[in-house]
């Protein structure tokens, strides 16, 4: 790692962040507790996250593969990886589906229909930052106006991630990280 | 716009959000308007920016060469417009610059010294999500290591603006009377 993480005992508005965030997370990742070097900078990163609005726009499943495409594009396993673990499962993502986040396309047969316009987004927004008129479209048929706001500040807070974890090269977690999968012929 | 903002008069939570804005932000702008559709949204975005933190680990120069920078990449002509409308002369940022901050490199002969690692940092992290280890080495010689975590956070803000921008054709804002340069 480029910069070291805090230990515990940790400062008081950092602990009462851990203390809220969900059991399963603990012990805190590094990408917390790199950024709990300034509180401040923690508390506006994890305050930022759209992902996990009770009441949501978008279903756990489209969240995951927009998150999925949009984190491997990033060439991020630590937070790739992570999603894997915690909720591949819950979103019925099966093993080709995720090979395919990483080395497939929106047109790979492994998709269903609903997955692609989703891929599609992440893709887009990689590649040229900005969504074309076909896409918009077809995103418009498929969500409503607060479900595209909310995965637009997803695929730009999930960017933020994997640039956090790539430039500080922020090693797998440990138990829960997961690499990409070896690349097939 | 693809997604049209709300208009006043707006919701209590909204406009309790709105009055937090600096005088000379209002009215607010149409990123925070657009995202006021549901508060949640707007309260999580405007957390999501670390450019105005008191005290700050970076300058107005430094923030603003590097905004300018990433914004000028993402071709967010909306956010670049309003960073030079509220900024560019308290950042000293020459006309020259400006136009180097959309069209030229880091290499280009306008910059400062201390003006070059910014544009590194912001063009290695819009081209490749990361940071070498040649770019980390040069960085760390001007920047503490928590002026790095504030910067990279920074990058993200503004690109995730630009998507906000890009996504829903959001036009540069009225009040600004300079428009984003051409080649």
């Amino acid at each position: 790692m480029r910069i070291a993480p805090v230990s515990p005992p940790f400062a008081p508005k950092v602990q009462a962040l851990f203390d809220r965030l969900p059991a399963d997370w603990s012990p805190p990742f590094r990408l917390f507790t790199v950024l709990a070097r300034d509180q401040r900078l923690l508390l506006r990163f994890t305050g930022s996250s759209v992902s996990y609005l009770e009441p949501s726009h978008v279903t756990v499943r489209q969240r995951e593969v927009l998150l999925l495409r949009v984190t491997a594009r990033c060439r991020c396993a630590y937070e790739w990886g992570m999603r894997v673990h915690y909720f591949a499962e819950q979103a019925g993502l099966n093993e080709t589906q995720i090979y395919a986040s990483v080395y497939g396309d929106a047109d790979d047969p492994s998709w269903i229909p609903d997955d692609k316009v989703l891929v599609r987004l992440a893709d887009e927004l990689h590649d040229t930052i900005s969504v074309s008129d076909a896409l918009w479209s077809d995103l418009w048929a498929a969500f409503s106006e607060e479900a595209i706001l909310q995965l637009l500040l997803m695929a730009g807070y999930y960017r933020t991630v994997a640039c956090l974890a790539n430039a500080l090269r922020l090693p797998l977690e440990p138990n829960v990280g997961r690499p990409f999968p070896v690349r097939r012929g | 716009m693809r997604i049209a903002p709300l208009a006043p008069p707006y919701p209590a939570d909204v406009q309790a959000q709105f009055d937090q804005l600096p005088p000379s932000w209002q009215p607010p702008f149409a990123h925070f308007t657009v995202l006021a559709r549901d508060p949640r949204l707007l309260r999580a975005y405007r957390q999501g920016s670390v450019a105005y933190l008191n005290p700050s680990y970076l300058s107005i120069r430094q923030r603003e060469v590097f905004l300018l920078r990433v914004t000028g990449r993402c071709r967010n002509a909306f956010e670049w417009c309003l960073r030079v409308h509220y900024f560019a002369d308290e950042a000293g940022v020459t006309e020259s610059q400006l136009h180097a901050s959309v069209f030229g490199s880091a290499d280009d002969a306008c910059w400062q010294a201390g003006d070059r690692v910014l544009v590194r940092l912001a063009d290695e992290l819009h081209d490749s999500a990361s940071i070498s280890d040649a770019l980390w080495a040069e960085a760390r010689e001007a920047f503490s290591e928590e002026a790095m975590l504030q910067l990279i956070l920074l990058a993200g803000h503004y690109r995730t603006n630009a998507y906000v921008s890009a996504g829903l054709q959001v036009p540069v804002d009225p009040r600004v009377k300079r428009p984003f340069p051409t080649a």
